[in-house]
């Protein structure tokens, strides 16, 4: 995988950087903990992880050389919600470039550290809560969506880039019926030219492929990799 | 033991051995004083309208003839339905045989002769507990209009309005809610009863001997009185004397201070009771409630579920023991209340039938002991509800799968995994949150297969979905518990499949319809 190229940081050394390390070990060449105590350092060290300390003051410069900023993942998973919008601030204050995920516990928060500079947030109520509900009012979709999401079953989800050569260039979305040819469903086009917003086929809306539309397709694998032949398109 | 005392005591042993006996003594008791029976309702409905029905009867016979069928009505068929009800109720108040058994079985183990006698004092001491109490006097009075050659007593028939007191729910709560400031009363009364008694006797002496005074009796003294102190003040009946207008003065004076009291008396009383009443009233509607989740704790997880389940047409009962996320929850509009989730009293209070009211429980907590105990508490109630609960330390999960709990819900996994997605395929996650968002006005939807749809539709590619510009994602098979993705329009549905489409809201609800209309033949 591409991403394996770059690296990733976790700040904070609780249950949730723990259960992001796990997940996001494979996706990445090293994975490394930020801690804000000596204690947490050992117990992380003991069990075998990259960790280092930080706090709060600290001179982010010294910190980060280690890793190649341009490439670099940040997850901000400190356990007090001032701290972490801190933490992202500090960190957009002194890195332009790198990617900042932050975990956010309801939406005021998130708002903050979307303010703060964090590139994604991790709403964790939010989330919480629609699993359960999902779980509750339509527990068939929530299971395939969860498997297809945490890619615990063959099915795949996909975002494929239309090349500059595709034979499909030009021709509008709904004249191909792409399930019965590729087997393959297409969620939705993102067309950077026009907008970032998605463009959902089951929306009805038509739209004719340019090169570098993006295509979010639904698969087995094969098939996925099937139409990304045959698009010419490549997988990013 | 003679013939009468073993007669006695063999009745008492057949009637508690028969069950016949039994099962009719506990209907009557549910009709008439178990609130919760559901039926008692329609009880309370009848007697209310009957009671009505002679109170209209009676004002109108003042005046006009009543026909000789409303009459024999009045006078018998409610009378007698009266006096049925408060024979049953005689009945219900307490069980005969079971004291005469008990007397009969306690002589009998201290080996002395059965004291019959005093046996039977007991029945009818019991019996006349009942009688003696107010309302059985009301229920008494209200049947006296029966005997109605006694023109004179056909003013018991108000008594009947007394008892509906005891049919109407809200009635009921008033009185009760009074009756807990007994005592304030009583002194209240008390001091009403001695300034009236001492100014009406006061006035007569003043005023009677007086010529150009109204006030002549002391019946006359005690009416004016009695106006005067509620602060009423006819003026019918005035003092001329300044004695006697010193004596008014006074009891003006008293007057004011007798209507403010009893003012606030009941104002105070219903204050204090709100709360009670209040509670009353939802353990009234959670009775009511045919289906609902049932969500403990109202922490912020719990918040966003219940808002959603709400939004999406489902009810839901909030249980917390902290106040201050009860009032919120109270806020937000949800049914909520103050009772610990993981205490059995509390479902016992609300009478949870969990077997056919409770959709789910979702233990909610932020803490996981107290979902464990909240899961166990349900557990053992039902063995079969569903329980979800969330989960806050990973070390925990073993216990909370112990606890019953069929579904955990664990945060920071979710967070790991989201970690993973925005890692991986950030556009694509983005899309399908999108989707699920709702916000953007497509939807994957579930479609549950049925018999109706199933005679008219018999595979995918009959359903037609594509007029509707849907994406049929796939097909979950009941029997097999597979998924299907993108199945081919020969995939055959059978009842209880579910159906995973994605299109707009407006075009799965007309696809809905669609799928349910018996298809014309042509």
């Amino acid at each position: 995988m591409k991403r394996k190229q770059s690296d990733a940081i976790v700040f904070g050394y609780n249950e949730y950087a723990s259960q992001i390390v796990r997940n996001i070990r494979s996706e990445y060449r090293s994975v490394r903990y930020y801690v804000m105590s000596d204690e947490n350092l050992e117990s992380a060290l003991e069990q075998g992880y990259d960790a280092a300390l930080f706090d709060l003051s600290d001179d982010w410069e010294e910190i980060i050389t280690s890793n190649n900023i341009e490439d670099l993942m940040v997850f901000c998973a400190l356990e007090n919600t001032a701290n972490n919008i801190f933490l992202t601030i500090s960190l957009r204050a002194t890195f332009e470039a790198v990617q900042i995920i932050a975990l956010a516990n309801d939406q005021e928060s998130g708002n903050k550290l979307k303010m703060a500079g964090a590139n994604k947030i991790i709403p964790m109520v939010e989330a919480t809560a629609n699993v359960i509900t999902g779980l509750l009012e339509s527990p068939v979709s929530s299971t395939i969506v969860h498997h297809l999401l945490y890619e615990e079953s063959d099915l795949k989800l996909a975002q494929i880039t239309m090349a500059e050569n595709s034979k499909f260039i030009g021709k509008y979305l709904h004249d191909i019926r792409w399930h019965e040819v590729f087997g393959i469903i297409i969620l939705a086009v993102v067309d950077h030219a026009v907008s970032t917003s998605f463009i959902f086929t089951g929306k009805g809306q038509n739209h004719q492929l340019d090169p570098g539309d993006m295509l979010i397709v639904i698969g087995y694998e094969k098939d996925i990799e099937a139409f990304k032949r045959s698009v010419g398109g490549e997988e990013t | 033991m003679n013939l009468l005392a073993r007669f006695v005591v063999d009745t008492a042993y057949m009637r508690l051995a028969s069950e016949g006996y039994q099962r009719k003594k506990t209907l009557f008791n549910n009709l008439l004083n178990n609130h919760d029976y559901p039926y008692k309702r329609y009880f309370d409905y009848m007697m209310i309208a009957l009671i009505l029905m002679s109170v209209v009867i009676l004002i109108r016979e003042v005046k006009y003839h009543v026909n000789d069928v409303w009459l024999f009505f009045n006078n018998y068929v409610i009378s007698i339905v009266f006096l049925t009800d408060y024979l049953l109720r005689m009945w219900t108040y307490n069980d005969n045989s079971k004291i005469i058994v008990e007397q009969y079985e306690k002589d009998q183990m201290l080996q002395r002769k059965f004291r019959f006698g005093y046996a039977m004092r007991k029945v009818f001491g019991k019996k006349f507990e009942y009688a003696r109490s107010v309302t059985a006097i009301i229920d008494l009075l209200a049947i006296v209009p029966f005997f109605h050659q006694m023109r004179l007593l056909r003013i018991f028939i108000l008594f009947r309005v007394f008892k509906l007191f005891r049919y109407a729910n809200s009635l009921r709560t008033f009185a009760s809610v009074l009756a807990t400031k007994k005592f304030e009363f009583f002194t209240l009364m008390m001091f009403a009863s001695i300034v009236i008694f001492i100014s009406s006797v006061l006035i007569y002496v003043m005023e009677a001997n007086n010529a150009d005074s109204p006030i002549n009796t002391l019946y006359d003294a005690f009416y004016w009185a009695v106006v005067t102190i509620s602060t009423v003040g006819f003026g019918d009946i005035t003092p001329i004397t300044d004695a006697g207008r010193f004596v008014a003065m006074i009891i003006i004076v008293a007057g004011v201070a007798v209507l403010s009291f009893t003012t606030s008396i009941i104002v105070s009383a219903f204050t204090e009771k709100l709360d009670e009443i209040k509670e009353r009233k939802t353990v009234d509607d959670v009775t009511k409630l045919k289906q609902f989740y049932l969500i403990c704790g109202f922490e912020d997880v719990a918040q966003q579920v219940a808002s959603k389940l709400r939004r999406d047409g489902y009810d839901i009962i909030v249980m917390d023991q902290d106040l201050e996320h009860i009032r919120q929850a109270k806020e937000h509009g949800h049914i909520a209340l103050p009772y610990d989730p993981g205490a059995l009293d509390s479902y016992k209070r609300l009478k949870i039938d969990f077997g056919r009211q409770v959709k789910a429980v979702l233990c909610l907590l932020e803490d996981d002991v107290l979902n464990v105990y909240t899961a166990l508490t349900v557990r053992s109630m039902n063995k079969d509800v569903r329980i979800l609960s969330t989960l806050v330390h990973e070390a925990n999960r073993k216990k909370i799968l112990m606890a019953g709990v069929d579904e955990v819900v664990y945060t920071q996994e979710l967070v790991g995994m989201i970690a993973k997605e925005f890692s991986g395929k950030p556009v694509a996650i983005e899309a399908f949150h999108a989707l699920r968002s709702e916000q953007t006005g497509v939807k994957l939807e579930e479609i549950s297969v049925d018999e109706r749809m199933i005679a008219n539709f018999a595979s995918v590619a009959e359903l037609g979905h594509e007029k509707y510009h849907l994406i049929m994602m796939g097909v979950h098979k009941k029997e097999k518990e597979w998924f299907l993705f993108n199945p081919i329009g020969s995939t055959v549905l059978e009842v209880g499949d579910i159906l995973l489409v994605i299109g707009q809201n407006v075009f799965i609800n007309e696809f809905r319809i669609h799928i349910h209309q018996k298809k014309r033949k042509s």
